[in-house]
C-alpha cells in the first residue's frame, strides 16, 4: 500500500463516513455500564395487540451489577410516558411489562442508571405492526402544480457551472473539484464537491445530500475510485471549504433553527432554495461530459435521506436511491398524538410557536411522505427502532406509501446513527446499482 | 439604449425591493448619488421644504443638460403621501423642461412626495422632492407593552451569567502607528455563540473614551472605526450575525442572498425566538466588552450607527445607560406598525400578521427611544426612499433629552461628506472633551 492509498483508507474514506452520516454520528462508542434493554421478540416487531416485555441487564466487565439505581418509563415514543417508575435492583436485572399498542406505532421503553455519579441510558422499542402505519399527512391539491411551477422557474436560469479544482484533493485516479451552480434565482449559488474518475469515459453518478446543520465537505473520493461520479453539496449556498470555525459560527446562533424560517409562507420557506438546489445539482450532472446520461442515484441520512425522498419524488432523472434514517417525513403527526418526523415541528416544545394554520399548511408541501408518494424507482432503505431524533413511526410512514421496489434493513437497536455493516450494504448496493449488469 | 436603462430599473428594484440597508466600509456612510447628465431637479417652495399642516406645496420642476432647460422633454409625475398610492399623477410633454406641480397639503403631520420622471433619449431620469408637514408634531403609532421593562430585563440577565470569554486576534496588516486593530470576539447569547467586531486601540500607555458602532442591515466584513481611533478613541464595530467579519466578501454576498436573506423577518412571530433578540443582546454585550478594556477610561462611552444600525443605536443606549451619547444617521426600526394606519412605518415592513405586530413593539426603536435621556446627534433627509421620514420623525418627537438635529432635505439614504463630518466633530467634542476645529 503506498502512501496515497494509506491516506485514503484512514483519513479519506472515514471523513466520506462521516460525510454521509452528517448531522447523526458513525455508531457510538462502548460505555463502561452497559444498559441492555432487549424486547422479548426477536426482531422487536410485533402485531397489535400483543404484549411485549422488555429485559434489562445492567452489567460492567461483562458482570451484572448488584444494587444498581435505575429510573424508567415506557410509553408511545415521543408521547408521554405511560409507565414509569424508579427502583434499586438487586442484581442489574429486571423484566418490565410494556403492555401493548392498539393502533400501528411503536412503544419505547427507556431506563437510565446512575452508577458513581454518573448516568447511563439505554433503550429498547418494539415495533407494532410498522408497515402497517399511515402518515397523518395529507397531500395538498395543488402539491404537484406547486412544485412543477417551481421547477420551472428553476429551468429557465442556466446552470452557470465554476469548478475549481482543488488539487491537494485530488488522487491518482479522481479530481476533486470545489463547484458551484446558479441555484433558483439570480445571487443563489449552489456550492459541492465533485470528484470524477480521471480516466476518459463515461461514468455513472451519485449525488450526495446532507443532513441537517452547517458544515465543509470532503467529496466523496471513495465512491469517485471505484468509478462513479460524486457530487456531495451544502444547503445553504456557501462555498464548502471554508473553515470549520466558520460553520459552527454561522450555525449558532444564525442558522440556529433555519428549519423554522419563513414557515409560514411556502414560497419563502428555508427548504425552498434547498429542494431546488437538489433538482439544479441533477441538471448540473446531466451536463457533464463523464456522465453516461442516465445512471444516477442519490444518497443521504437524516436531512439527507428526507433530501433523497424528495430529490426522487421531484426529479424522474434519478434512478436509485439510498435513504438512512430519513428526516422531515409526517411532519404532522404531533398533531395527532403521535410522533412526528424531525424537526418535530408540531410537539411540545414546539407548539406555540409552530401550531399556526399557515406553518401547517406549509409542512404538506414539504414533507417528504409527499413525495415518497411519487417515487417510481428502486431504493434501499435503513433505520433503526432506537431513532429519537428521526422517530421511526415518521420514516415507516413515508416508507409504507412507496410504490416501488425497495429494500428495508433494519437493524433495530440502532438509533440516529449505523454500524459499518449498513454503511457497507448501502455501497455494495450503489455500487451494484450504477456499475453492475443490471444497467441499462 | 433600453438594455442600459433595464439594468438601472432592475439595480434600483434590487436595492429598493430587498430593503437591504447597507454600509459600504469606510467612509461612515454611503456616498451620495453620481451626477446625471440630465438634470431633473425639484424645488418644494419653501427653502426648508417644511410646512404646516394646511398650507399649500408647490413644487417647481426644472429639467437641464449642461445647465440650459432640455426642449420638449416627455415626463411622468406622481404625487401622495409617501409611501402610500399617489393622490396625483400625470403625464406630459415639457416644451421648456419646467413645470410647477401643485401638490396640495396634508392635514396631518406627515410627508408629501412628488417624483418625477424624465424620458430624453430613451433613458429614465428619476428624482423627487417631498415636503415636510409639521414633522415636529408626528406621533408614532407604535404602542409600548406593559411588560416592555420586564422582557429586556430578562433577556439582559439571561445571558449576564454568561462569561464575555474575549478573544483578540491582532490583525498587524491593519494596524498604524497609532492605533492597534483587532479581530475580536466575546461569547454573547448561549455557549457556542460568538460576536465579532474588529476593535481599535490607541497605541500609546492611557485610558481612552470608546466608541460603538453598531452596522446597517445585510451581511459583511467590517474595517473598524480606524480614523476616529487615530484621534484617541477606542473603536468597536460590531457583525451581528455572530460570524467572522474579516473574511473573503464573496461569502458575506452569498449569505446575504440565500440563507440570511430577509434575516430581519426571521421568527418574527415569537417575541423570544425572533432574529433581532440575539442582535439586541448582543450589542448590549459589546458594551459590557468595551468595559472590560484596562484601556477604556470606564465613563466615556458612545454608540453610533445609521439605518439599522440607527435603530440599534437607539435600542442600545436604552437597554445600557452606561452610553453616554449616540450619533445616528436616517434610523431604520421605527414606528413599524405605520403601515397598518395607511402612514408610511418603518424598515422593514412585514404585513399585518397579528403576532408579528405584537413581537414588532417589543422590538420597534420609538419604544427605546422614549427611554433616552442621553445627549443625541441625529441627521437624515426628506427623500429617504428606505427609512421613511415619517417614521424617524415618529421616535425622534418622543425622544425627551438633549437632541441636535441636521436635516438635509434632499438627502436619500445616503449622507453628504459634510454630515459625516459634522457627525465626527461631534462625536470628538463629547468623547475627548475638545472643540474641533
Amino acid at each position: 500500500m503506498n502512501i496515497k492509498t494509506t491516506l485514503h483508507v484512514f483519513l479519506i474514506i472515514p471523513v466520506y463516513f462521516a460525510c454521509l452520516l452528517s448531522l447523526h454520528s458513525q455508531t457510538i462508542p462502548e460505555k463502561m455500564i452497559k444498559v441492555a434493554v432487549a424486547c422479548d421478540h426477536f426482531d422487536w416487531t410485533y402485531k397489535t395487540g400483543e404484549p411485549v416485555i422488555f429485559s434489562v441487564r445492567i452489567t460492567k466487565n461483562s458482570q451484572l451489577l448488584q444494587d444498581v439505581r435505575i429510573s424508567y418509563e415506557t410509553g408511545p415514543e415521543k408521547m408521554a410516558p405511560t409507565k414509569r417508575d424508579a427502583l434499586i435492583l438487586k442484581d442489574g436485572s429486571l423484566l418490565i411489562e410494556g403492555g401493548t399498542m392498539k393502533e400501528p406505532g411503536f412503544l419505547r421503553c427507556t431506563v437510565v442508571a446512575e452508577v458513581e455519579g454518573h448516568k447511563y441510558t439505554g433503550l429498547a422499542t418494539a415495533g407494532f405492526d410498522p408497515e402497517l402505519i399511515k402518515p397523518t399527512t395529507e397531500v395538498p391539491a395543488d402539491f404537484i402544480q406547486f412544485w412543477d411551477k417551481v421547477k420551472s422557474d428553476l429551468a429557465r436560469l442556466p446552470v452557470n457551472p465554476i469548478l475549481t479544482l482543488l488539487p491537494e484533493r485530488c488522487t491518482e485516479k479522481v479530481n476533486v473539484y470545489h463547484t458551484n451552480i446558479q441555484n433558483y434565482k439570480p445571487g443563489s449559488r449552489l456550492y459541492g464537491i465533485l470528484c470524477v474518475p480521471r480516466k476518459p469515459g463515461k461514468y455513472p453518478a451519485l449525488l450526495e445530500v446532507p443532513g441537517a446543520g452547517v458544515r465543509g465537505y470532503a467529496g466523496d473520493i471513495a465512491m469517485a475510485e471505484h468509478g462513479i461520479i460524486t457530487f456531495q453539496i451544502g444547503i445553504h449556498g456557501i462555498p464548502v471549504t471554508l473553515d470549520a470555525g466558520f460553520y459552527l459560527n454561522l450555525r449558532y446562533p444564525a442558522l440556529e433553527g433555519y428549519y423554522f424560517y419563513n414557515l409560514d409562507d411556502r414560497d419563502k420557506y428555508y427548504y425552498k432554495r434547498v429542494y431546488m438546489g437538489c433538482v439544479r445539482a441533477i441538471d448540473f450532472i446531466f451536463s457533464l461530459p463523464e456522465f453516461d446520461g442516465s445512471n444516477l442515484a442519490v444518497t443521504g441520512g437524516s436531512q439527507g435521506g428526507a433530501l433523497s425522498l424528495i430529490t426522487t419524488g421531484l426529479d424522474n432523472r434519478v434512478k436509485y436511491l439510498a435513504c438512512l434514517c430519513p428526516a422531515l417525513c409526517d411532519l404532522t403527526g404531533y398533531l395527532h398524538n403521535r410522533a412526528g418526523g424531525w424537526p418535530h415541528m408540531f410537539n411540545e416544545a414546539n407548539r406555540s410557536f409552530n401550531v399556526k394554520p399557515a406553518k401547517i399548511e406549509t409542512s404538506k408541501y414539504y414533507d417528504a411522505v409527499n413525495f415518497a408518494r411519487l417515487i417510481k424507482v428502486p431504493g434501499f432503505y435503513t433505520w433503526g427502532y432506537n431513532d429519537v431524533t428521526c422517530p421511526p413511526t415518521s420514516m415507516y410512514s413515508a416508507y409504507n406509501v412507496i410504490n416501488a421496489p425497495k429494500e428495508l434493513y433494519v437493524v433495530q437497536e440502532t438509533g440516529h446513527w449505523e454500524y459499518p455493516e449498513q454503511i457497507d450494504k448501502i455501497n455494495k448496493w450503489l455500487i451494484d446499482k450504477l456499475l453492475g449488469d443490471n444497467q441499462k | 439604449m433600453i438594455t442600459e436603462n433595464r439594468l438601472l430599473k432592475i439595480l434600483i428594484c434590487l436595492i429598493v425591493s430587498s430593503f437591504s440597508l447597507s454600509v459600504f466600509c469606510q467612509p461612515l456612510a454611503p456616498s451620495p448619488p453620481v451626477e446625471k447628465m440630465i438634470k431633473v431637479s425639484i424645488a418644494p417652495d419653501h427653502p426648508d421644504w417644511t410646512y404646516k399642516t394646511g398650507e399649500q406645496v408647490q413644487f417647481r420642476v426644472q429639467i437641464t443638460k449642461n445647465s440650459e432647460p432640455v426642449q420638449n422633454v416627455q415626463i411622468r409625475y406622481e404625487v401622495g403621501p409617501e409611501v402610500m398610492p399617489p393622490v396625483k399623477k400625470d403625464s406630459l410633454l415639457l416644451k421648456d423642461g419646467n413645470i410647477v406641480i401643485k401638490g396640495g397639503t396634508m392635514k396631518e403631520p406627515g410627508f408629501l412626495r412628488c417624483t418625477v420622471t424624465a424620458e430624453v433619449d430613451g433613458y429614465r431620469y428619476r428624482a423627487l422632492a417631498t415636503a415636510g408637514f409639521d414633522p415636529h408634531l408626528i406621533k408614532p403609532y407604535t404602542e409600548l407593552p406593559a411588560d416592555f421593562n420586564e422582557f429586556w430585563e430578562k433577556a439582559k440577565s439571561d445571558v449576564a451569567s454568561l462569561p464575555l470569554n474575549p478573544k483578540l486576534i491582532l490583525m498587524p496588516e491593519r494596524c498604524t502607528e497609532k492605533v492597534n486593530v483587532y479581530h475580536a470576539s466575546i461569547e454573547y447569547f448561549k455557549p457556542r455563540t460568538r460576536l465579532y467586531g474588529i476593535l481599535c486601540v490607541p497605541k500609546k500607555p492611557g485610558k481612552y473614551p470608546a466608541l460603538l458602532r453598531v452596522p446597517g442591515a445585510g451581511v459583511r466584513p467590517y474595517y473598524g472605526v480606524t480614523d476616529l481611533a487615530e484621534y484617541g478613541i477606542i473603536t468597536f464595530e460590531i457583525g451581528i450575525h455572530g460570524i467572522p467579519v474579516n473574511m473573503e466578501e464573496p461569502v458575506y454576498d452569498l449569505l446575504r442572498y440565500n440563507a440570511l436573506e430577509g434575516y430581519w423577518l426571521f421568527n418574527m412571530d415569537d417575541r423570544d425566538r425572533y432574529y433581532y433578540k440575539h442582535v439586541y443582546v448582543g450589542c448590549t454585550r459589546a458594551v459590557d466588552f468595551i468595559f472590560s478594556l484596562p484601556e477604556f477610561d470606564g465613563t466615556n462611552l458612545a454608540v453610533c450607527g445609521q439605518s439599522q444600525g440607527g435603530g440599534l443605536s437607539i435600542i442600545t443606549a436604552a437597554l445600557d445607560t452606561r452610553i453616554k451619547y449616540l450619533a445616528i444617521f436616517w434610523p431604520a426600526l421605527c414606528d413599524l406598525t405605520g403601515h397598518l394606519h395607511n402612514r408610511a412605518g418603518g424598515w422593514p415592513p412585514f404585513g399585518t400578521d397579528k403576532e408579528k405586530v405584537e413581537t414588532s413593539r417589543y422590538y420597534d426603536a420609538v419604544n427605546f427611544a422614549r427611554m433616552l435621556k442621553i445627549p443625541g446627534f441625529y441627521s437624515w433627509g426628506y427623500n429617504d426612499l428606505s427609512c421613511a421620514p415619517t417614521s424617524m420623525f415618529a421616535a425622534y418627537n418622543v425622544i425627551n433629552a438633549p437632541k441636535e438635529l441636521y436635516i438635509v432635505q434632499e438627502t436619500g439614504h445616503w449622507t453628504y461628506p459634510e454630515q459625516v463630518d459634522r457627525m465626527r466633530r461631534w462625536l470628538r467634542e463629547k468623547l475627548l472633551g475638545t472643540k474641533p476645529k
